[in-house]
């Protein structure tokens, strides 16, 4: 298990240096996808590779000169990475415009570093019929740039193999996680996140390989009977990673994450696309019909709106009754609009349901983890009494 | 059975010394590099005042930052478990905790068992906590426990318009400069500390009556300002700093 473990660890230490050398190796084009949402599939089936770009945890320095400092960190990070040489790699880029912040980057992504292939996603934002059939237009637009751009027809088989391909991974990751929900030793909340980071930057087959061996590897391995920890539900930080000392530090003080809605984890492959004859129309179902996200409006959930009120915060409730979580870790990442407009909501929510939850400003460089300290420690023996 | 609870904070320890659930004595000593000497220290003259020694204490439970650094304590909670464990204890009526102290600010809500149902704390920066008040004491010249008396001698309103320790000292040294009276000075950062701990208050459901403690509750001017904010009385329990050390002992009693 340990040495199956280890090389999903060892391809996150510098994942996109990795990906240089993959690149020259095996002579194909990769595209970055900003988080979060591009239906990477597609790019799959293009032929080429998509790859998440996510931030670093090292101090921001070029893209400061650039940048507002109310840009969120992923953003600045990422855009940082950019200017610094980090993303050589890559021959094209594709921004999904989920907040006002990422379509002012995408500007400046294309002016600053024009790519051979750049695209802009817009995602619906109305989880409704009219929602729907503004994203199929969207995804049929950007399949229509990719054929343009590869100069190949991108056709129905090959985005269906390119579903299953996906949806197979998936299908492990929801399996390894369900295996760690109920044996939380079995790795800790970073090493898996680290499996679903490496899933974000390589091709899909040989994570699959790697991941069949893991998922078997723990599943031989026997839950302990008693788990003398405090479970937790972890939400928040879209777009990116939470630092590691952080995560580290819940479990060091006695907490363990059962659960999460971290794009980084549950997020990324709670969903699948059902094959159903349109591979297109499954690629949208997929984000329609997705985990609710403070990006998505679901017609009724807000107090007098017609409609079913689930959103969000209805979808949270949910999720947190379901688990095993005895409370909920909050961790807002600093600047990012729709998770500053959401928590209100979800707050009022949690309160009225009478949920423990803790909110944690968090950043990828501004953090300082010490005063977390007693603050954590302190929600943990709420949870504990 | 005797049981000691000590609180190292940022700027202050402090120790409580508890038999049978009531205290009996207390100490506070200044915070130091040598955290380990100064807690022991605390704890002896505490015990000191009641003629017991360290041999008579049957467990010592610590709290506050430096907690994690005492190797003779039994046990380590956090203060803000330990703050509602004392207030319950002694204010069974307390139901939120103003607990401003050297580098933090707290408001805690308790439950109807008096155990902590919700809390926050400032965990960006120390505006609104004693030592922004250290910081601008120094600068004025004036000791901190002269603040309070000089800010009541206020006859004008003027503004802190910074809320960052650092950046409000620059403000304060540019007011004097301007030879703005000293009272109004303090005045104003007694307001600009109020306005961040009435922030955190505001994020939590507050019904109920309110105990404020920590060393800047004996600070009436902050007191006052906070009262004007949240337009509710705040009780001050006398030696508001040492509660906290007081629910840590609590903890070392063997009936919870």
């Amino acid at each position: 298990m340990e040495a199956i473990l280890e090389k999903f660890i060892v391809l996150c230490e510098d994942p996109y240096g990795r990906l240089n050398d993959w690149k020259i190796e095996n002579r194909k084009e990769v595209i970055g996808c900003l988080p979060m949402y591009v239906p990477e599939e597609l790019i799959a089936a293009a032929g080429m590779l998509p790859v998440i770009l996510l931030g670093s945890m090292k101090s921001v320095t070029k893209a400061n000169k650039h940048l507002l400092t109310m840009t969120c960190e992923e953003l600045r990070s990422t855009y940082d990475m950019l200017l610094n040489g980090r993303f050589e790699f890559i021959d094209g880029v594709v921004m999904p415009l989920i907040c006002d912040q990422i379509r002012f980057a995408g500007d400046l992504w294309d002016m600053d570093h024009p790519f051979p292939f750049f695209h802009q996603i817009w995602l619906s934002a109305r989880m409704d019929d009219l929602g729907k059939e503004f994203l199929m237009n969207e995804f049929h637009r950007f399949k229509e740039h990719l054929e343009e751009y590869s100069g190949r027809e991108i056709s129905s088989h090959a985005i269906e193999k390119s579903i299953h391909t996906y949806n197979q991974n998936r299908a492990l990751l929801r399996r390894l996680y369900e295996l760690k929900g109920a044996n939380p030793a079995l790795m800790t909340a970073d090493d898996f996140m680290k499996v679903v980071i490496s899933s974000m930057t390589m091709p899909k087959e040989t994570h699959t390989e790697l991941l069949v061996e893991l998922v078997s590897a723990a599943e031989e391995l026997k839950a302990p009977d008693t788990v003398d920890k405090t479970p937790l539900l972890l939400l928040g930080h879209p777009c990116a990673a939470p630092e590691k000392e952080l995560i580290d530090l819940i479990e060091e003080l006695g907490g363990v994450i059962i659960d999460d809605d971290l794009y980084t984890g549950y997020r990324y492959f709670s969903t699948d696309a059902e094959l159903n004859g349109n591979p297109m129309e499954s690629l949208a179902d997929r984000f329609m019909k997705g985990v609710p996200c403070p990006i998505k409006h679901h017609p009724g959930q807000f107090k007098n709106e017609p409609g079913s009120p689930m959103g969000y915060p209805g979808f949270i409730i949910d999720f947190f009754k379901k688990s095993k979580a005895r409370g909920i870790l909050f961790l807002q990442t600093m600047f990012c609009d729709p998770y500053d407009w959401e928590f209100p909501s979800l707050k009022e929510r949690l309160e009225e349901e009478r949920i423990p939850f803790q909110k944690i400003a968090t950043g990828l460089e501004s953090h300082s983890i010490e005063p977390l300290r007693t603050r954590l420690a302190a929600f943990l023996e709420v949870l504990e009494k | 059975m005797i049981v000691a609870g000590i609180d190292m904070g940022s700027l202050t320890t402090k120790a409580a010394i508890v038999e049978d659930f009531d205290l009996i004595s207390h100490s506070i000593g200044r915070s130091g590099v040598n955290v380990v000497e100064i807690a022991r220290h605390v704890m002896n003259e505490a015990l000191g005042k009641v003629g017991l020694s360290s041999q008579d204490v049957e467990r010592i439970v610590a709290t506050g930052y430096g907690r994690i650094s005492l190797p003779f304590a039994h046990r380590t909670i956090t203060e803000i478990t330990c703050n509602a464990r004392g207030l319950h204890q002694q204010f069974p009526d307390s139901k939120i905790i103003i607990d401003i102290g050297g580098q933090d600010t707290k408001v805690i809500r308790l439950g109807p068992d008096g155990t902590v149902e919700n809390f926050t704390m400032n965990d960006k920066c120390a505006a609104g906590t004693g030592r922004f008040l250290e910081v601008a004491a120094q600068t004025l010249e004036v000791d901190i426990d002269a603040l309070a008396e000089l800010s009541s001698q206020s006859r004008n309103t003027i503004e802190i318009s910074s809320t960052c320790t650092v950046f409000a000292q620059t403000e304060i040294v540019s007011m004097m400069a301007r030879q703005t009276p000293r009272e109004d000075i303090i005045a104003a950062l007694h307001v600009s500390i109020a306005r961040r701990v009435f922030g955190l208050f505001c994020s939590l459901r507050t019904e109920g009556p309110i105990v404020m403690t920590g060393g800047v509750a004996k600070n009436s001017g902050v007191v006052r300002a906070l009262e004007n904010l949240i337009k509710r009385r705040l009780f001050i329990p006398e030696n508001p700093q040492i509660w906290t050390a007081f629910g840590a002992a609590l903890f070392g009693e063997k009936k919870q």
